[in-house]
């Protein structure tokens, strides 16, 4: 019993390791059933935005985040090209810009969106809340160009954007506390809708704020990213991603079992040798 | 007095932003706008001020041989090199001034030719390996090259604009010349696009010209060079006539013989493909990063076996909760039962939501009493010292 109290920690992250890998290379894709009433409520709210309507897609996180979240941005930006949204994006985080561009690269022409016309990527603006709330006066006034250097009132995309009142819905993607700062000063101040996009060890900080209503909805790492994939009938990556996780969270639960079935068994040795 | 002032500030721009959010005056909206200008602009000198900070604590730790100093010359040249990449951008090809390779283009390259031109031995070149290949020039550039190829108009004034190609292979390509006109503010005037359009049909240069006339409101204009199809296109010798009174005016660098002004500074924001400040970041940075964060994932399965052990009553319903959540999230723990993930949710919306916003209620209360020590001037610890 003890030896199941000493397991080699290699063999650990050689399991762990096999079961991340292995659905990958296998392109194993797992449905994650009915979609979570959070993940729902931000498709049914980007499902009913008349087209032509603009939506902003902050883009707060960094690469370390990206398995979780830019399979999130993916879907959504698909869904709102499929819907005809025009999709403003930016970042609160200097990293966060250039993965958006990553993502738009990949979903604009694949759903015969053009740059300029239905997306425009305006960068990354230091200030957090400064620049959130600056936004609320005018967005042209903190973004006056985009991330290519084109002043925003030469792209068609941004006409008629003046300020928070021409914009139907903020999500933000994060890997930190910026959706806090889009919901206390966005959307209490301004009035505009505010969904979340975050990392799954975030999700309990936000949950408060999805029960209050003052995020329309919440998608809750991979497996947020995963039910709306299917949701938009495109699994990729985030449904690529719930196999592996799947496989990992089992084998974590068998060796915590195997740890406490060792545990216990050791302290029941040591009471009879007593 | 050191200490005064900042007081000071804080009391004043504290008490400003709290009362001007309850009374919606013009004064206040003004003071409020002019405000978080600020706050951004010392937002941004901030971000500056931290690389600085950075690089001196590292640069001081080199220069004193302080215990594992290596890592903070890894820091540092890592820092220069990135820092030249993005300013610099070594390796990014001259263009020539005022003109841009257009970013709509699609199965085509531009490039500045420095060998081949009509007089000289500059022009610009098209080519494509594709049937539907299709690139274009033009002096409409964006950023920092936005004012060199500007061509100012009059507004109802005729011109004519003309340009020699030249075609490879003879009777390849369609070579296209045209004009459009903006208005003061940048915004494209909608009139019908002036264009001329030819197969050339020999190797020798010929000449495309485009009679337009400004429409009203015309600020300046727009030429564009395009070729279509496979094979080579060059341009060269641009002429832009008034064509009453005979007038002249002098396009942007008419014959390409002039390079880019300042082609090493550029934005270092500028995502362009292709830039090395962009490479380094796919390259190095992504992966760099995710393998960090990567690595928790093993540390932390190590730590679930070694520490998570039902050793008391609380620990054993920490356990309980932290299997049903991770069975929960994912597609396994429906298979095993139908009710984990609706379990989960549960777990989720009522105790976790429970606990949460006690914490929060608790966290902005103590926001509040610490804002209002701060704006009273009761609370000094961000002044420095003891």
């Amino acid at each position: 019993m003890e030896r199941l109290l000493r397991i080699d920690r290699r063999v650990i992250f050689v399991l762990i390791f096999a079961a991340v890998l292995v659905p990958f290379l296998a392109n194993l894709k797992l449905k994650p059933g009915a979609p979570s009433p959070s993940t729902r409520d931000v498709y049914d709210f980007i499902g009913k935005l008349p087209a032509g309507a603009a939506i902003m897609l902050a883009f707060d996180y960094g690469p370390a985040s990206m398995p979780e979240l830019q399979p999130m941005a993916a879907a959504i930006c698909r869904h709102a090209f499929r819907r005809d949204l025009r999709v403003i994006c930016l970042a609160l985080s200097p990293q966060g810009f250039l993965l958006a561009d990553r993502v738009l690269a990949e979903t604009g022409p694949q759903e015969g969106a053009a740059y300029g016309e239905d997306y425009v990527n305006l960068g990354f603006k230091p200030g957090y809340t400064a620049v959130v709330l600056n936004m609320g006066q005018s967005i042209p006034g903190v973004y006056s160009q985009d991330t290519k250097g084109t002043p925003v009132e030469r792209l068609p995309v941004m006409r008629g954007i003046r300020n928070y009142s021409d914009i139907a819905l903020i999500v933000d993607l994060a890997s930190s506390n910026t959706p806090a700062t889009w919901v206390a000063f966005a959307h209490e101040r301004f009035k505009v809708p505010v969904a979340a996009g975050i990392t799954a060890v975030m999700a309990t900080e936000y949950y408060p704020f999805y029960q209050s209503k003052q995020l329309v909805g919440l998608l809750n790492g991979l497996k947020g990213a995963a039910e709306y994939e299917y949701l938009i009938e495109n699994p990729d990556r985030g449904a690529m991603g719930m196999a592996s996780q799947s496989i990992a969270h089992a084998v974590i639960i068998v060796f915590v079992i195997l740890g406490n079935v060792g545990y216990f068994g050791a302290r029941r040795r040591r009471r009879v040798t007593r | 007095m050191r200490k005064a002032i900042p007081l000071v500030i804080g009391f004043v721009t504290g008490t400003f932003m709290f009362v001007q959010f309850f009374v919606p005056h013009e004064a206040g909206e003004y003071g409020y706008k002019l405000l978080l200008d600020w706050v951004q602009i010392i937002s941004a000198f901030a971000m500056i001020l931290g690389l600085a900070s950075l690089f001196h604590s590292n640069w001081e730790k080199v220069r004193r041989r302080r215990r594992d100093y290596g890592y903070s010359v890894v820091t540092l040249v890592a820092f220069v090199f990135m820092v030249y990449v993005g300013l610099f951008r070594p390796g990014e090809p001259v263009q020539p001034r005022g003109w841009v390779y257009g970013r709509d283009s699609q199965g085509a390259v531009g490039r500045w030719d420095r060998e081949l031109g009509r007089e000289d031995q500059f022009s610009l070149l098209i080519e494509s390996d594709q049937d539907t290949g299709h690139g274009s020039w033009s002096n409409h550039g964006t950023g920092w090259q936005v004012n060199w190829g500007r061509v100012p108009v009059m507004a109802r004034c005729p011109y004519e604009v003309s340009v020699y190609c030249r075609a490879q292979p003879a009777g390849g390509p369609v070579a296209a010349l045209e004009v459009s006109y903006v208005d003061e503010r940048g915004e494209p005037l909608p009139r019908e696009h002036p264009r001329v359009e030819a197969k050339p049909d020999t190797a020798d240069w010929q000449q495309l010209k485009v009679p337009t006339k400004a429409p009203e409101g015309a600020a300046e204009m727009h030429i564009k060079l395009s070729a279509t199809g496979r094979g080579k296109v060059w341009f060269d010798d641009l002429g832009i006539r008034q064509t009453e009174g005979m007038a002249s005016i002098s396009p942007p660098n008419p014959k390409f013989d002039q390079p880019e002004r300042l082609p090493t500074i550029r934005k270092l924001a500028d995502t362009e493909d292709g830039s090395g400040f962009k490479w380094l970041f796919d390259n190095v940075l992504v992966p760099l990063d995710a393998t960090m964060f990567s690595l928790l994932a093993f540390f932390m399965a190590s730590a679930a076996y070694r520490t998570f052990r039902a050793r008391t009553p609380e620990a054993t319903v920490l356990l309980v909760v932290a299997v049903i959540i991770m069975l929960g999230r994912v597609p396994l723990g429906e298979l095993i039962h139908k009710q984990f993930p609706e379990l989960c949710e549960w777990f989720m919306m009522v105790p976790t939501v429970a606990a949460r916003r006690g914490i929060l209620f608790g966290v902005a209360l103590g926001s509040i009493a610490t804002s209002l020590r701060i704006i009273l001037g009761i609370e000094r610890s961000h002044l420095g010292g003891s």
